[in-house]
């Protein structure tokens, strides 16, 4: 088990060297940020001394070296539209996203549980087929247009909710649907199908023959089966969300993350962008690395030796 | 004012239902979606014989006009409205379907021939090249897509063929997966072994053997991906990342729709519906597909 864990960890920090190497590469060839810098009257001299400070000047392997010593120290450097910590920032958005995403996957869990017990308990009923129809529907729906209709639906028109903005929990309520709609949609067919395969094992028919009722059965002995296989599948859509969460974002007005790596591309701002990108895949990798982890604890069939 | 999309959404779910009802049987919702996806190969084909009107050209004396409002003497009827500055919705919509098919069997086909590749060899030659690649692929995985999207789209600008190179780097490592664990199974099986007994080359053993055998679950995943692309092209290009200014796709149709939202709700409605529709239609059929393979591959 230790030997597993190491494992998984080393691989872990070798992917998270991968992708410092990724963002370095790809924020050096979005194009140089001392040309945004420029002001009017700035000489040569003034251009110069401005690539010099932001270190632009040394070779590029040395910058990718002091890049690589900076990310061990949560340094990016100043965000060069705002001037303050890039990572500052970065890490002032992170609450908004990471409340927006788990909102989002929160629903998602609680009410695919519900619906895909529902349609595994009452096979080929109606109930069945409607949460059927709603699962293909709701993985057809882009987010960002659900996003537009519900808030010209309930914001504009019915005026439930606002259109935008962060603040109280009804502010929250449109983004988290419009976020979460797509793995709830997937995770209710996964519990469905999941379950379906458990109610035909013979242990429940076991559990029924002595009596047990039909939640006790449910509860006990299928959704905790299930549950063990939906961990990977929760860990792998925190990662979707907080890719989706920068459009989500930024139709909502909420201060996330996404929100800010979007206002970061467009000033070509890369500090704030390498500190965000490196921050969400960190999220990713450290999402996978737990479920990993917690699923070769919990399931008792997985032996790592 | 919103009962139109109220209208729609409830349409929407009557054929879902009907969807949900018969999809394990050739069924009527296979056969719609077969109709539409056709009819909509054919209206992005010969758009400009289709489309009413062009849908690049503005007319601002007829903007803003509600979908079915009539046109001028002679001319054809806004059946979809008209934008801001009084562009023909329906036309953008049939207009936008060919960029977002092109995009989206474009990028598919790229980012599984290279994926299938890669993961093919690393799987067959394994040692230090199935290492490499196999952490290019978790590394890759770690950025959530639209992240590395946005980052490549912002490299390269925006651009038709850009965002299908933009795709295919994105989305190369799931074929490379697939690939890479169906070649490792077939390469330690009986006629793989006989083929090398008689003297067949590597790349004739990889090409010739092991990837016939691994085309269905593969073929699943592409089929799978195609509305994915459609997806994402869409929200690059309502980012204002994706197509330029002067092609049109529903993507930006939406961005153009989302301005005004509360004075003309018809011109992001449609558009979405008509990404819907499209993503809808394959993945019934791409569900289909599957049941009649029997291809046991997880959901993406």
């Amino acid at each position: 088990m230790m030997r597993f864990v190491t494992r998984r960890t080393i691989s872990a920090a070798i992917v998270v060297v991968g992708v410092v190497t990724v963002i370095f590469v790809l924020s050096r060839m979005i194009g140089d940020p001392v040309t945004l810098m420029i002001q009017p009257g700035m000489t040569q001299a003034d251009i110069d001394e401005l690539r010099r400070f932001w270190k632009l000047d040394r070779p590029i392997i040395e910058q990718f070296g002091i890049f690589l010593g900076s990310v061990l120290t949560g340094d990016f450097g100043l965000s060069i539209w705002q001037n303050t910590s890039a990572f500052g920032l970065v890490m002032q958005a992170l609450p908004a996203t990471l409340l927006l995403t788990t909102s989002a996957l929160g629903l998602a869990v609680i009410v695919a549980l519900v619906l895909g017990s529902i349609a595994a308990l009452y096979q080929r009923s109606v109930a069945d087929r409607l949460i059927t129809a709603f699962t293909l529907i709701g993985q057809s729906v882009p987010s960002f247009w659900l996003a537009l209709m519900l808030i010209l639906i309930f914001a504009t028109n019915l005026r439930l909710f606002p259109t935008g903005g962060f603040g109280s929990a009804r502010h929250l309520v449109l983004p988290a649907i419009a976020l979460g709609l797509f793995p709830l949609a997937r995770l209710t067919r996964l519990v469905r199908s999941g379950l379906v395969e458990v109610l035909a094992q013979d242990y429940i028919r076991t559990a029924r023959s002595k009596g047990l009722s039909q939640g006790v059965i449910l509860v006990r002995h299928c959704l905790r089966n299930i549950a063990i296989s939906l961990v990977t599948v929760v860990a792998v859509d925190f990662g979707y969300l907080m890719g989706g969460a920068v459009v989500t974002e930024t139709i909502f007005a909420w201060p996330g993350l996404g929100r800010l790596m979007i206002q970061a591309i467009e000033h070509r701002d890369y500090p704030v962008m390498q500190a965000g990108s490196f921050i969400v895949a960190i999220s990713v990798v450290v999402s996978s690395l737990l479920a990993d982890l917690t699923y070769a604890v919990i399931n008792p069939k997985v032996r790592y030796d | 004012m919103t009962k139109a999309p109220l209208m729609a959404a409830v349409a929407i779910a009557l054929g879902g239902v009907g969807a949900g009802y018969r999809l394990r049987r050739l069924n009527i919702s296979v056969i719609l979606s077969a109709a539409f996806l056709i009819l909509l190969t054919v209206a992005a084909i010969f758009a400009p014989l289709v489309a009413p009107y062009n849908p690049m050209i503005s007319d601002i004396m007829s903007n803003m006009l509600p979908p079915m409002s009539e046109g001028e003497p002679g001319a054809a009827r806004y059946i979809f409205g008209t934008d801001v500055i009084g562009r023909d919705v329906f036309s953008g919509v049939i207009y936008g379907s060919r960029v977002s098919l092109t995009v989206a069997v474009a990028a598919v086909l790229g980012a599984g021939i290279i994926g299938t590749v890669l993961g093919l060899a690393a799987g067959y030659i394994r040692g230090a090249f199935d290492e490499v690649v196999m952490r290019l692929v978790d590394v890759q995985l770690a950025f959530p897509f639209i992240v590395l999207a946005i980052m490549l789209m912002y490299i390269m600008g925006p651009g038709l063929w850009n965002i299908v190179l933009a795709l295919v780097i994105a989305k190369w490592p799931i074929y490379a997966r697939v690939a890479r664990a169906e070649a490792m199974s077939i390469a330690t099986s009986d006629f793989v072994m006989a083929a090398r007994s008689m003297g067949a080359g590597h790349m004739r053993i990889m090409f010739r053997h092991i990837l016939p055998n691994a085309l269905s679950p593969l073929a699943v995943v592409a089929a799978f991906a195609v509305p994915q692309m459609i997806v994402l092209e869409a929200a690059l290009s309502f980012l204002g990342l994706g197509i330029p200014p002067e092609m049109v796709s529903w993507g930006s149709m939406l961005a153009a729709g989302r301005v005004a939202l509360e004075q003309a709700w018809w011109v992001a409605t449609f558009p979405g519906l008509a990404i819907m529709a499209a993503v809808l239609s394959i993945n019934i059929l791409v569900e289909a597909l599957r049941i009649k393979l029997g291809a046991s591959v997880a959901d993406r």
